[in-house]
């Protein structure tokens, strides 16, 4: 990691970040649309999306958030129902999805008003498993464990997504969006707070802080972009089932948030494309991946536990340029 | 009077913290809070403060009853404190420390805070220079942008108080502020706390360990021992006053 940082291009990219940016909006070009890698291009906006929406709550507010696929799953089958059962065009429900898992979202941080720690990890674990349930059970609106089949993709006009390049851009586009609005909001009145619940949850109260608003704004908001990213993820696979949206999944944009950086919006990026790609570079160990995934989460904690680009590369008073 | 206690009293299981405790704060005052240790001064400060709701008694701040407000409530309303132990957040610099100490009174709903639109651009650069100008006023206009926690220990605790005078606080309670720190710097931190006074117009609460330090400074002592005040005059008499002196070297003294 110290390699890393001490390298001359990371301080010169930091600076000219948009050349980054053109060259993924060009990927598509150089890998001439080969589907597998597409396919993986792809995935990586979406964990980009979720680690951005997830630091809110577990890098900002420091609530231990265990869930984060249930919020994402809530917005795919919002979205995927409202498309199949009631013919709602891709792009009306990403709203409706975005405002669904939102409404999950602040039942499931309305525990961490109580409960805080590894105590709030189980409650949002046991959340996310109820709605895995439901998901499986209420057969009669989301088809049980057989999934829902047949959700049709997004379109422009006459233009029907069906190649991967659409899809690419529109979760580019998803992502960015989600970065965006989770760089303002870190950078603001509530983000301060945020950060000062974080740390000391009874010095924030003494000075003005609402601690149970800011927690469930975040847990919030931050299930609200989740959905917005299970929407697309509903439409671009056409397919969804209970078994999506797994704890495991959870824990993956979890282990990428750390890994990355909590509370660094550049970090979580990190985080999630190596996580997004090391598991098919790694396809050749098969089930002995997860053994890797052990002994980097391993590494990190010890040696770096405030993970690759975190918390101490925080820029400072960048709330004055925004202004 | 801008803040009263009438009967006060909080018990832990069985343990009383403090007792009976009347106390009336005059505005513009520097009032000291001494005793020994257990004696009940900070958990005086959680109570007013709201961390702790009071089993007993009330606290009136400008004549409304404050106990049992949640603790931001009350921060709201004009009371604000430092910590015993420097509480600063880390990962924040000294200027995003005191803009968190203003936020409470800056308008800026989150979802202003994304659109970024004119009047939140304002507000914000009302925000900021108000935070400026107070590390400017306390002599830390040239460490703005530097991580807090990072700072000299004399200098964290300058912060701190800072943060608290931003919320706007007409009271402000110090707890020991003067703890850790050596001679000199307590020194410049009563002409600090001199001229917060007369510079601010704050009424200041000042809870000290250090006799010497409060004596030098305070308009009028109340002593605390064993959760119950057993003295509350002029600080030239309080060294004459013999259960004072009992309370902290022993009745073999008197």
């Amino acid at each position: 990691m110290r390699l890393l940082s001490s390298i001359k291009i990371t301080p010169w990219l930091g600076k000219h970040s948009w050349l980054l940016l053109i060259l993924w909006l060009i990927l598509p070009i150089l890998l001439r649309n080969r589907s597998y890698w597409m396919h993986i291009l792809i995935m990586l906006a979406v964990y980009v999306l979720l680690t951005q929406s997830l630091n809110l709550v577990l890098g900002l507010a420091g609530q231990l958030q265990l869930g984060h696929a249930a919020c994402f799953g809530i917005g795919a089958y919002v979205a995927g129902l409202l498309m199949v059962d009631r013919g709602f065009s891709f792009w009306s429900t990403l709203p409706l999805a975005f405002l669904g898992a939102a409404l999950v979202g602040i039942l499931m941080g309305l525990p961490s008003l109580r409960v805080g720690g590894d105590y709030l990890g189980v409650v949002t674990l046991g959340f996310g498993e109820i709605v895995r349930l439901l998901l499986t059970n209420l057969m009669s609106i989301t088809r049980g464990p057989m999934g829902l089949l047949n959700i049709p993709g997004p379109s422009i006009g006459g233009f029907v997504f069906t190649s991967k390049i659409p899809y690419f851009y529109l979760a580019t586009a998803l992502a960015l969006f989600t970065w965006f609005v989770m760089q303002r909001i870190m950078n603001s009145k509530v983000g301060l707070q945020l950060m000062a619940v974080r740390t000391d949850e009874q010095c924030a109260q003494v000075l003005g802080v609402n601690k149970g608003f800011v927690k469930l704004f975040a847990f919030c908001v931050s299930a609200a972009f989740a959905g917005l990213g299970g929407a697309f993820y509903a439409s671009y696979f056409s397919f969804i089932s209970p078994d999506s949206f797994l704890f495991i999944d959870s824990l993956i944009v979890l282990l990428m948030v750390i890994v990355g950086g909590k509370g660094n919006l550049i970090g979580c990026a990190i985080g999630a494309c190596i996580l997004g790609i090391a598991p098919e570079l790694f396809r050749f160990l098969g089930d002995y991946r997860m053994l890797i995934y052990g002994l980097l989460l391993t590494t990190m904690v010890i040696y770096k536990p405030v993970g690759i680009w975190g918390l101490d590369k925080r820029k400072f008073n960048t709330i004055r340029k925004m202004g | 009077m801008i803040l009263e206690t009438r009967n006060l009293g909080i018990r832990f299981g069985g343990v009383v913290a403090l007792e009976g405790l009347d106390l009336q704060i005059e505005k513009e005052e520097i009032l000291g809070v001494i005793g020994p240790n257990g004696a009940g001064k900070t958990t005086l400060l959680n109570l007013i403060t709201g961390i702790y709701p009071p089993t007993l008694g009330q606290i009136l701040f400008k004549g409304k009853k404050i106990e049992g407000l949640a603790p931001h409530k009350i921060a709201a309303l004009g009371i604000s404190r430092t910590f015993q132990n420097i509480r600063l957040i880390p990962a924040l610099s000294v200027l995003e420390n005191v803009m968190l100490g203003r936020a409470l009174h800056v308008k800026e709903s989150p979802l202003d805070s994304v659109l970024l639109h004119s009047r939140v651009k304002a507000e914000r650069s009302k925000w900021i220079s108000f935070a400026e100008e107070i590390l400017e006023s306390v002599g830390l206009g040239g460490e703005m942008d530097i991580e807090a926690i990072s700072l000299p220990y004399g200098k964290q605790r300058t912060v701190e108080i800072a943060r608290a005078i931003a919320t706007g606080a007409e009271i402000l309670l110090l707890d020991e502020p003067g703890a850790g720190m050596s001679k000199q710097e307590k020194e410049t931190l009563v002409t600090f706390i001199g001229n917060l006074r007369k510079g601010m117009k704050r009424t200041i609460v000042l809870i000290e360990h250090d006799v010497k330090m409060v004596l030098n400074v305070v308009d009028r002592v109340v002593v605390l021992d064993f959760g119950v005040k057993i003295a509350d005059e002029a600080p030239e008499a309080i060294k004459l006053n013999p259960k004072v002196i009992e309370a902290y070297l022993g009745a073999e003294a008197t």
